[in-house]
């Protein structure tokens, strides 16, 4: 590993939380013209073209509001739950590289602290739904930990069959062997395994039991409101993002691909995948919490397990 | 005595036979408040349903006349069961064990008239707030204040019923899947419903004592209120009453008006429930579908009747505005143009695995409990029973018009969706038909001005788009009616919901909220 370097990291975390935020406001604004676009109607039209501005404006107002917590909230935790949901995101996003030179930091176990970060979400939603003592709240809550353990175990597996492929757990050498055929060709089963994970590790809909607005008003983050609130939204866009350049290195080739240059092809696969998910999220209803257990343990974890041992058993012959 | 009657409710008991005089109830006769279980208990092994439990106060008698309002989902044939109750002490023995749905009726019968069903399951008040003295339905009410306002019905925290096991949730009166202020004490363990408890009265205004104040002509809009859904079924409900207790004609040309426009309003109320049931299941995308098909036909009734949603367009003995060609060919444009939409209403939809998943075999009714409950419309029919007023008692120019009843197979939630598509393409038919063969002439019969409608008893129903919706009146020669009593629907269907909603996971609790098509400003009246 090479040194660390304090200003180096500063300078990137900078990058980061600027990548952020613009992202945050791309993508909503993307979400609701899709979402628009399908049902009818146009979306945001108002504030900059075609209400591009929209969710800055929608930011700016959540910052102005005040922050209450309920009188018998835990605030120590209700206040904690959004930072931890979202701070990990910044550190996550260190060792995605958008080409084969620009990454924040390289590390040799990318993938896994990627991965580990993105753990941190969950018991950001824990503590909202536990610390607010409301009992939607922590329904959804222990929705949420109920779900990470059913697909993350299938969401390893995946991963470990992309890293015995390409020998390596950074995820610049990951995307690098892919310069001729992408995973997502050799491996099509891990490929949609892992897109319904990112569903699943995202909350979003027919996965969003944690938040579940028809059954639990709006689940862990019920009693949220303001910034805290919009930083839980904050969170889920950029988790998204993190999830879909992952898969991006792991099985669309990274930065590969012609004629265009490589940042720009990056970001088109990882937005592709993002859209692929706002289509998710305005098509299908919700599953139920039973249900997504139920295929988690018993459909992913069998499904990847084999496909793990296929592959392993194939690279050893 | 008819001899009809003694088949349904039994032999050897006390009868006195009533007579009928053909406002829509086929059967009736009077027995002592000790012979009524006998009578309901055969009643109920014959398969008869209940529609509604209600009373009427004959001040000058001294007497509290108590109706047993009996239908039957494979005849068409309504059976009266009238009982003289004593005015100072009202104690009948409770049915609730023979007809568990009737416990809901007999609660709102109870609190408004204060007659005491003894051994009832459940003997709170439904509608009205704790603190409210005297019984408002009864003639000699005098309110003496109105409770304040703000804490009419003061809150209470629930306690879960057995510490061990589990916490109470309480869904509503502000939440999203209750569509409207309905609240339900779920008992819960984990994610499982161990008990539901609904709570309604929030939005009760007391309209059948509103009725009772106004002239039949005064009471017309307020009709549109109680279901802001099918507001036009309830101006024909109440027009039809009317009209068939004063004897008034109809012409025709005002039936076919009639049909043409309450047959979009159903489709209207259907559209905007297939958008909010798959709300309930967390699908947003066809709810704005549902809405854009509906905006047509809250354009086109706002052509003919000058208003969205509250609709006050039927008049005794006829229609309010003739309707013009434009308003004909725009009607059959829309036709085409949804019958072309709803294939992809289904593409979206009922093909979806996740909505199969979710909705089959989930809150499944049968026949025999749909019959103790009184459930009709979909939900009935979503259970293979094709019962539908315009088919069983056809009223206006049903009769005349060729359309099936589509019903489901299972009783599940899918089954009740289904007949719902279904129903919208039925009603399609049915404003082709109507729109091809309507005559010219008038559009109102002469009535007079001042309506005063012969003493007697009418009991009503039309097909609403939530099921049976029965007006019965009570006149006695006045101005004003002397009881209306509005039987609606969701009233009735929401009474399962407290029995399917057990050991269910609470996403499958809203799921069969939702498939009810409940409008709570209805059941609360």
């Amino acid at each position: 590993m090479k040194d660390i370097n304090l200003l180096h990291i500063v300078i990137s975390l900078l990058g980061i939380m600027g990548m952020v935020s613009l992202n945050a406001v791309l993508v909503v604004w993307l979400e609701r013209k899709t979402a628009g676009r399908m049902q009818f109607r146009h979306g945001p039209m108002e504030v900059g073209f075609h209400g591009i501005l929209q969710t800055l404006a929608d930011g700016i107002k959540l910052v102005s509001k005040q922050l209450v917590a309920p009188s018998h909230a835990d605030t120590a935790l209700f206040i904690m739950a959004p930072v931890v949901s979202l701070v990990p995101i910044f550190v996550a996003m260190m060792p995605i590289p958008f080409s084969a030179t620009i990454l924040a930091h390289e590390t040799d176990t990318g993938l896994l602290l990627v991965i580990a970060l993105g753990l941190l979400n969950t018991l950001g939603i824990l503590l909202a739904g536990w610390g607010s003592d409301n009992k939607y709240g922590l329904l959804g809550g222990t929705r949420a930990v109920g779900q990470i353990l059913a697909y993350k175990i299938p969401l390893l597996l995946t991963v470990l069959t992309i890293v015995i492929l390409a020998g390596s757990f950074s995820l610049r050498e990951i995307a690098m062997s892919q310069n001729g055929l992408w995973n997502a060709f050799m491996q099509p089963v891990a490929f949609l395994i892992y897109i319904v994970c990112i569903v699943l590790e995202t909350n979003r809909s027919p996965f969003d039991m944690a938040e579940a607005e028809s059954e639990l008003v709006a689940g862990f983050h019920t009693e949220y409101s303001g910034m805290a609130f919009s930083m839980f939204f904050l969170a889920e866009y950029s988790y998204m993002f993190v999830a879909a350049a992952l898969a991006t290195v792991m099985f669309l080739g990274g930065w590969h691909g012609p004629i265009l240059p490589a940042p720009i092809w990056f970001i088109l696969k990882v937005y592709f995948l993002l859209f692929l998910m706002i289509w998710f999220r305005w098509t299908f209803p919700r599953v139920r919490i039973d249900q997504m257990l139920m295929m988690g343990w018993k459909v992913l974890l069998p499904i990847s397990l084999i496909n793990f041992l296929i592959t392993a058993v194939v690279l050893a012959l | 005595m008819s001899s009809g009657f003694k088949q349904i409710v039994g032999d050897g008991l006390r009868f006195k036979p009533l007579p009928v005089d053909k406002h829509g109830i086929h059967l009736a006769a009077r027995t002592c408040a000790s012979d009524a279980r006998d009578a309901l208990r055969k009643a109920r092994s014959e398969g008869l349903f209940m529609e509604t439990v209600t009373a009427v106060d004959h001040l000058e008698d001294g007497k509290l006349e108590l109706f047993y309002l009996l239908g039957n989902y494979e005849r068409p044939e309504r059976t009266l069961l009238s009982i003289l109750l004593d005015r100072s002490n009202p104690k009948i023995p409770s049915i609730s064990d023979i007809f568990p749905g009737v416990t809901w009726h007999e609660r709102e019968t109870g609190e408004f008239f204060g007659i005491d069903f003894e051994n009832s399951l459940d003997s709170r008040r439904l509608l009205l707030p704790d603190d409210l003295e005297g019984y408002p339905l009864r003639k000699d009410f005098k309110p003496r204040k109105l409770p304040p306002v703000g804490r009419s019905k003061p809150f209470k925290y629930e306690q879960a019923s057995d510490e061990k096991s589990g916490f109470v949730l309480n869904l509503g009166p502000q939440h999203p899947a209750t569509h409207g202020v309905l609240r339900v004490i779920l008992h819960m363990d984990g994610e499982y419903v161990l008990e539901a408890d609904p709570i309604l009265g929030y939005g009760h205004r007391m309209q059948e004592k509103i009725a009772e104040n106004m002239t039949y002509t005064q009471m017309l809009p307020y009709t549109a209120r109680m279901d802001y859904l099918s507001a036009l079924h309830y101006n024909h409900a109440w027009v039809m009453a009317v009209e068939r207790l004063c004897g008034f004609e109809v012409p025709e040309r005002a039936e076919y008006i009639r049909v043409i426009t309450s047959e979009l309003n159903r489709i209207s109320s259907h559209l905007l429930w297939y958008g909010a049931f798959l709300l309930d299941l967390g699908g947003f995308t066809p709810f704005l579908h549902g809405f854009a098909d509906r905006e047509r036909i809250l354009d086109l009734l706002e052509m003919v009747t000058g208003s969205r949603l509250t609709y006050c367009y039927y008049r005794f003995g006829g229609v309010a505005n003739d309707v013009d060609d434009e308003f004909l060919k725009k009607t059959l444009e829309f036709v085409a143009h949804l019958r072309s939409r709803l294939p992809s209403y289904h593409d979206l939809v009922t093909g979806n695995v996740i909505f199969e998943k979710r909705t089959q075999g989930v809150g499944v009714i049968d026949r025999d409990t749909a019959a103790c409950y009184g459930i009709t419309g979909p939900c009935l029919r979503g259970s293979g029973v094709g019962f539908d007023i315009r088919k069983a008692f056809p009223y206006s120019i049903y009769a005349d018009l060729d359309f099936d009843i589509p019903v489901g197979e299972n009783g599940d939630c899918y089954s009740r969706y289904l007949v719902r598509m279904q129903e919208i393409e039925e009603s399609l038919k049915i404003i082709e038909q109507a729109i091809e063969n309507i005559p010219e002439g008038k559009i109102r019969s002469k009535v007079p001005k001042t309506i005063k409608a012969p003493e007697g008893i009418a009991a009503v129903s039309v097909e609403s788009s939530r099921g049976n919706l029965c007006v019965i009146l009570v006149s006695k020669g006045d101005k004003k009616p002397y009881r209306a009593k509005f039987r609606v629907p969701s009233f009735s269907n929401l009474s399962i919901f407290p029995k399917l909603a057990r050991k269910e996971l609470i996403a499958d609790t809203l799921a069969i909220l939702g498939s009810f098509d409940l409008v709570i400003p209805e059941i609360d009246r």
